[in-house]
């Protein structure tokens, strides 16, 4: 379905050893999106092909560099040589669905009163998420809260939409999984009109086994203090 | 005055006194050399005049000498260890801007490289 507000945003995704996977989510989001941009982190697999293969434009950190700091430069690619209009950040291992960001970037598109919009699970639904995910998650928001004054429901979700605006004054520093927090402090500092839009979030054995362990929690929170210092 | 006090307070003051001619001859880092300086000074005075540190002690409301260097110690280190583990941080930020410029570079040159031989382990 092609819709001016599609041609005019970026899916910005960040991926670190997906190529078992990048293909089939490069494709279906490209069934919307036509501008996909895949920024390889290092990867030690066919990552940066398999993206490319699937029509996304691919960018490869020789290095790897976090999440954070892939997604930055992802941003940095859509602002400066797409000129997005709308800025999507987009997870690698298919926990996210395209139609929630299409409703997501409609639903910024029609309302010039939101600067960004988060993708929220506990508004939308989940399939299969661990009970230990639940609560830190939890925490989370309520340190997200404390911190910001932002008052969501879900502070670490990848599925985000921001104006073009918004997305060009924000700057992640923070390269690994301490961004997510960055990002919230970012929206909070430049006065950023935010809201939370429903998702679906899908828990299968390959998305858990690549994503962060739960008891990573504790070097997250001192990532984050860490850069918060170094800012 | 003991070997220990000899051998210390002839060494802490050596070290005091090249940190200082390192702090005349080279203005950049020049702050730091005299503090290094000052630190090898208060150890030179600590080691030849030990009474001292127990004095400075309970001024301090410490009643020991020995825990007063304790304390010291640990503060500096702390100090140290917070220092470096900021300016690793900051050397990362520097790292992942080269990464990203490369990246960008290669990207608006369409450079299709795939297993190049340089990518790294994590």
């Amino acid at each position: 379905m092609a819709n001016s507000f599609t041609d005019d945003t970026t899916i910005v995704i960040a991926a670190f050893t997906e190529g078992a996977k990048i293909h089939s989510v490069v494709s279906a989001v490209r069934e919307i999106f036509p501008r996909v941009v895949v920024v390889d982190d290092g990867s030690l697999d066919d990552t940066f092909d398999q993206a490319q293969s699937a029509g996304a434009t691919a960018l490869r950190h020789s290095i790897n560099r976090g999440q954070g700091a892939a997604l930055q430069t992802g941003i940095t690619w859509a602002l400066d040589q797409n000129k997005a209009k709308y800025v999507v950040t987009f997870d690698a291992d298919g926990q996210h669905l395209p139609s929630d960001a299409l409703a997501m970037v409609q639903r910024l598109h029609e309302n010039e009163d939101i600067d960004a919009l988060l993708g929220s699970r506990f508004l939308g639904s989940t399939e299969k998420m661990p009970t230990s995910r639940r609560i830190l998650l939890r925490l989370a928001t309520i340190f997200s809260r404390m911190t910001t004054g932002l008052d969501l429901t879900d502070a670490h979700n990848g599925l985000r939409v921001f104006r073009a605006g918004t997305a060009a004054r924000m700057r992640i520093t923070m390269d690994r999984m301490a961004h997510a927090s960055e990002i919230l402090d970012e929206l909070n500092r430049i006065g950023a009109r935010v809201k939370e839009h429903p998702v679906r979030i899908i828990y299968t054995d390959y998305s858990l086994a690549k994503g962060q362990r739960t008891s990573a929690a504790g070097r997250v929170l001192y990532e984050y203090i860490l850069g918060k210092m170094s800012k | 005055m003991n070997a220990f006090q000899l051998v210390g307070t002839a060494g802490t003051l050596l070290f005091a006194l090249l940190s200082l001619v390192r702090a005349l001859r080279n203005a950049r880092g020049r702050g730091a050399y005299l503090t290094w300086s000052l630190v090898w000074l208060l150890g030179c005075v600590a080691i030849y005049r030990p009474e001292i540190t127990r004095e400075v002690a309970v001024f301090l409301g410490i009643q020991r000498g020995a825990d007063l260097v304790a304390y010291a110690t640990t503060l500096t280190i702390l100090t140290f260890l917070f220092y470096f583990q900021y300016r690793a941080q900051k050397h990362e930020q520097q790292v992942t801007l080269m990464v990203r410029r490369i990246a960008l570079l290669e990207g608006r040159l369409g450079k299709l490289s795939t297993r190049d031989g340089e990518r790294s382990k994590q």
